[in-house]
């Protein structure tokens, strides 16, 4: 094996930046979300300015790999690495309300150029060191070791995966983690500048990470990260968790409590704790057995309490919230209250109890995951665990004296799909519009209702609530929804869709700019690229892609659970370095049939999946096999296209740097297109089975084309050899 | 690496032609898929068409004409417009070397409130006013909770068609004593809010003006003659936060109060207290000593609650505290009537007398509880209170 003539502290290296990438992306995500309150677009965005600029730096690094003190470049580039993380994520809280205006709506175009603009320094360095890393590993031992550096550095991330998601995540606040990953890069810079170092660097390496110690221990850069983000407001108590930050400030008399910096709720607010509860409790003559999903800290449970109810069962995904309800509210202090902190989708399919009224507070649909709550397949798992004529309620978007086109189109899709469910929808416009649906009558007169019931609220009363003035408002949204709309689905999450174009409808932002962008990107590709290339683009777009359709369809058919999400990312890594690994090895015996074989074998899993996670859903299948399904699917399609970037590493021709850094950044091009059209346009418009098979499509084409240019490829193929 | 994909059975010309015709296709699926997933889509109907001027567009009021421009002089955007080009407003067009509002007679929100909601407390209590809105607005706030009527243009909202004479008609057919142009901007759709404003005034129907009061004097001064009572929004006492916050300027909004006092339109003054924007209580002392220096102390001041809308989602409520404050420096300025919004059961919801101090009109939400104003008067201390009270 040509690796065993590699120096060990290059490959301990390459898996650090590895591992460091993961952990750095997966913290930079989740301050992104955080900062920009962003929803998958912006996820989406992140992700491609990444990997485009990941795939730029092992571009440069054809060039800069020709220097003769690449070696000292190395080093450097290394000690980078080790510092950039930390000061790139203070950067993103210092510069948030220095450059956007404080509490402002971030749009598309400036998380655009703000996540480029923060992540070229990170980025074009691992890129760099990627390209740096091949050329210096192939030439000590003399053959084309690219696949192996890229399964080194995979390696590295899965080790970082696990690290993260199953420890540091729970041990760690953010700037820990990233100090930790500090240290942690300085020790591997000083072990391989030990030989490959200046002798300055002995004494500068230990001294920076003396200075990296002293600093995080005098600032506390989480609390001054937080202060900058939350200005004129005193902070009270801050958390990383899992599922995102957590932050509760305080200002005059009131309580601020925030989830990604997006306001959960604050004191006070009357308005909103009344609304939420008693436009459907109202409903009902006795509510007594209560269903909660989400907000149940911010003053909903002390209006539930105005019923003489005997039981609430309060579902909260994430138990951080539950702490902090707890520590700083009296809303779960009654003997009544139920807490269970898991998915509410997982709650539903074990819960033994039947509801006269389920209360679902949980946000927009913004992501796919939230999505789920607004779906056909939800409303009839909610049903069944619902009494006759029990009454359920949502809430939806402000549109306080209109509906624009895309609210009307997010309300029409809310309405239909409660309506498979239940044979009556009431919409109650307010701060918030409720959609209520029972098979039971609503009525709108709710004023009177809560004056005859003697509840005694500050705002949910007659003289807040005219129901003359509020019945013509309902009838006049309800007249101005579309009768016929495509339902909201597990697998074709169409509210998802449309919240995405409301949200860009605000910031008078076209969506089809993007798509129109994406496009000609594809076209560049198609018109530049050579087929192995072609090729390896089409791997990593299908990886990318199949990768976020595996972790929707599991959150989908087994429910959200925060380590497993972060398993099915690592075990990706892990089936990438597998597949590159088992390619490197047996190198020898594949050729162009080999590729054009693998790149077949991904179009037919692509068309395969989408009955696979139907047969799934459909089937009443225990956790264990849930997931042994989910870590088989995975673990092969990441294997596949691992496999395809070993072969084609072994194919292409040319100096070492030149094809390290084409068949990276194309890779990485691949991935980043695939992410951003999966996430925002392919999933929410045509669903998981039609986007399966348009990625499907997209591996035939390319094989076809390879085996039209196959014998070109074969003497490609053996001048390679011949050149190596 | 070009010559690379060239083969003889399939060249790369014909390959991308077919890869291209192929994504084509596809587009032109997705949007089959549009039509059959939205068979309604909105239908505009205030379109400024080709063939010239129609139906919801009136020629507009306001502006000069040189050469190759005209100047629209409604508001102090002042924009110059171009062949066909649309005024920041979004609703007046150039046309053949005229100014036209295609707001006209096709507002896309027509509700009736009551008149407290505007919110105006010393003007005939307890009505309602039949509420209007036209799509556009001469600013850009961050906040505006009306974003998706005011930040379009009538072409891209679904419209009503009701000319003057029908929202006169429906407005005395709804019982309603007023007539709101609210919501969106009502500067914007000046042309329509003059023309149902003459009429309801024949009709004996007031006219409400919920307004950010950004318009030049002359044109105000020529509606004041049809209006009864104004809301006018003064979002902060700085011209830097002003731009900031909604793309205009203090001073002329400054002005529209003056013009309205001396024009004897009833006038009330809202501030939204916005955290970290416009709640510095220095400012606020600025702002309530100009008022009551520039004889506006007998204007009611709303100072109101905050909610994450539109662009500014990132920030918290205000706290009540700070209202409070905010009231408190206010009354200390030497106004009369101050009050805190958007804060249901506060007790600045109510109006106490500024003779004697008493409580004159408590209030719950839109309804009044006791009130002791008789003929304008306060009926404990006999201290004339500002407002319209019948």
């Amino acid at each position: 094996m040509p690796s065993l003539n590699t120096d060990k502290r290059l490959i301990v290296a390459i898996g650090a930046v590895g591992l460091t990438s993961i952990v750095t992306q997966t913290i930079l995500l989740r301050e992104f979300l955080s900062v920009f309150s962003g929803n998958e677009l912006v996820i989406g965005i992140v992700l491609a300015s990444w990997m485009i600029l990941t795939g730029a730096g092992s571009f440069l690094g054809r060039f800069v790999g020709k220097t003769k003190h690449r070696l000292d470049f190395i080093i450097a580039l290394f000690l980078l690495t080790a510092l950039l993380p930390i000061v790139t994520v203070f950067l993103l809280s210092y510069l948030r309300n220095l450059v956007f205006p404080v509490g402002t709506l971030i749009g598309v175009l400036e998380s655009l150029y703000c996540s480029f603009f923060l992540l070229i320094p990170y980025c074009m360095t691992t890129g760099l060191l990627f390209t740096l890393f091949a050329q210096t590993a192939s030439e000590q031992s003399k053959s084309n070791l690219i696949a192996s550096v890229y399964s080194w550095e995979s390696l590295g991330s899965i080790v970082g995966g696990f690290l993260f998601n199953l420890v540091m995540v729970f041990l760690l606040s953010t700037f820990q983690s990233l100090t930790f990953l500090t240290l942690f890069n300085l020790g591997i810079c000083f072990y391989i500048s030990l030989k490959y170092g200046r002798p300055l660097l002995k004494y500068a390496i230990p001294l920076v990470g003396c200075l990296v110690v002293a600093l995080t221990l005098t600032l506390n850069l989480d609390e001054l990260s937080k202060q900058f983000l939350f200005r004129n407001q005193k902070l009270l108590f801050y958390v990383d968790t899992p599922y995102g930050n957590l932050t509760l400030t305080q200002q005059g008399d009131q309580k601020n409590y925030y989830e990604n910096s997006v306001l959960l709720f604050s004191t006070n607010d009357v308005i909103s704790s009344e609304e939420a509860v008693h436009y459907a409790a109202i409903q009902l003559p006795h509510p007594k057995n209560i269903l909660l999903i989400s907000g149940g800290i911010s003053g909903t449970m002390q209006e539930i309490l105005k019923y003489d109810v005997d039981r609430i069962d309060y579902v909260e995904l994430n138990p951080w919230i539950i702490k902090m309800g707890r520590d700083y509210t009296s809303s779960l202090t009654s003997p009544k209250v139920h807490v269970f902190t898991e998915d509410a989708r997982r709650f539903l399919k074990t819960a033994t109890g039947h509801y006269d009224l389920a209360l679902v507070n949980v946000p927009d649909p913004v992501t796919g995951q939230i999505n789920r709550y607004y779906t056909v397949e939800f409303l009839h798992q909610l049903k069944s665990k619902l009494n006759e004529g029990a009454v359920v309620s949502f809430s939806l978007l402000p549109s306080v004296d209109y509906l624009g086109a895309e609210a009307r189109q997010l309300s029409s899709i809310m309405t239909n799909t409660l309506r498979t469910a239940f044979k009556n929808v009431l919409v109650v416009p307010g701060m918030r519009n409720y959609y209520l649906a029972s098979d039971a009558p609503l009525n709108i007169d709710i004023g009177r209702r809560i004056e005859q019931r003697g509840i005694s609220n500050s705002y949910v009363n007659p003289y807040y609530i005219d129901d003359q003035s509020l019945r013509q408002r309902s009838e006049a949204m309800a007249q101005s929804f579309y009768e016929h709309t495509v339902l909201n689905r597990d697998f074709t999450p169409v509210a998802y869709y449309r919240q995405i174009l409301y949200w860009l409808s605000s910031l008078q932002f076209s969506p089809w700019v993007p798509a129109g962008i994406l496009l000609l990107l594809l076209a560049a590709v198609m018109i530049k690229l050579n087929t192995i290339s072609f090729g390896l683009f089409t791997g990593g777009f299908a990886a990318s892609s199949i990768e976020l359709l595996l972790l929707f369809s599991f959150q989908i058919i087994y429910g959200y659970v925060y380590q497993a999400t972060g398993l099915i990312i690592t075990l990706f890594m892990a089936g990438l370095a597998a597949g590159s690994f088992y390619g490197q090895k047996q190198s020898h015996h594949f050729g162009v049939s080999s590729f054009i074989g693998t790149q077949c074998a991904i179009g037919v899993y692509c068309l395969l999946l989408p009955f696979v996670l139907l047969l799934l859903k459909g089937a009443f299948l225990g956790d264990f096999m849930i997931h042994a399904i989910f870590i088989l699917l995975t673990v092969l399609i990441a294997a596949l296209v691992g496999l395809e970037f070993s072969i084609a590493a072994n194919l292409r021709k040319g100096e070492i740097g030149t094809v390290a850094s084409e068949l990276y950044s194309i890779d990485l091009l691949g991935s980043a297109i695939g992410a951003l059209l999966v996430s925002t346009f392919l999933v929410p418009l045509l669903g998981i089975v039609k986007t399966s098979f348009i990625i499907a499509s997209l591996s035939f084409l390319s094989a076809i084309m390879t085996t039209l240019n196959r014998k070109r490829s074969t003497v490609f193929s053996e001048s390679e050899l011949a050149h190596v | 690496m070009c010559e690379f994909i060239e083969s003889k059975t399939l060249s790369r010309r014909h390959f991308n032609k077919c890869w291209f015709l192929g994504m084509g296709a596809c587009f032109v699926g997705l949007d089959w898929l549009e039509t059959i997933a939205w068979p309604e889509g909105v239908t505009s109907t205030s379109l400024l068409a080709s063939d010239g001027p129609w139906k919801w567009n009136k020629e507009a009021l306001f502006y000069t004409r040189t050469a190759n421009t005209i100047t629209c002089l409604k508001c102090p955007n002042y924009c110059q417009l171009g062949l066909n080009d649309t005024g920041k407003c979004r609703n007046r067009v150039s046309y053949q070397g005229k100014l036209y509002s295609t707001a006209y007679g096709n507002p896309c929100a027509v509700h009736i409130d009551p008149v407290e909601k505007k919110p105006l407390y010393h003007f005939l209590p307890t009505t309602r006013a039949f509420s209007i809105a036209a799509a556009g607005c001469n600013f850009r706030c961050l906040n505006c909770q009306n974003w998706q009527i005011s930040q379009v243009s009538p072409t891209e909202t679904a419209n009503l068609d009701l000319m003057p004479p029908a929202v006169v008609e429906q407005c005395i057919n709804m019982g309603c004593e007023s007539i709101a142009y609210t919501y969106s901007e009502p500067i914007s759709f000046y042309e329509y809010v003059l023309d149902t404003a003459k009429l309801a005034r024949e009709k004996k129907i007031r006219n409400v003006f919920k307004s950010n009061g950004y318009i030049n004097e002359e044109p105000l001064r020529f509606l004041c003659k049809h209006l009864d009572a104004a809301n006018i929004d003064l979002k902060c006492f700085d011209e830097g936060i002003y731009a900031r916050l909604s793309g205009g300027k203090l001073a002329p909004v400054l002005n529209t109060l003056k013009t309205l006092k001396q024009q004897g339109v009833w006038l009330e003054i809202t501030n939204l207290v916005i955290p970290s924007w416009t709640d510095n209580l220095e400012m606020i002392r600025k702002m309530s000593d100009w008022l009551a220096a520039n004889g506006l102390s007998d204007c009611p001041l709303h100072f109101t609650r905050f909610s994450p809308l539109y662009k500014l989602n990132q920030l918290p409520l205000t706290p009540v505290s700070t209202l409070e404050k905010a009231r408190e420096i206010a009354l200390n300025a030497g106004m009369r009537y101050v009050y805190v919004g958007n804060v249901p059961g506060h007790a600045a919801e109510n109006t106490y007398c500024h003779g004697c101090k008493k409580l004159i009109v408590e209030r719950k939400g839109f309804r009044i509880l006791a009130n002791n104003i008789a003929t304008g008067k306060c009926k404990f201390c006999g201290e004339r209170i500002p407002g319209v009270w019948a």
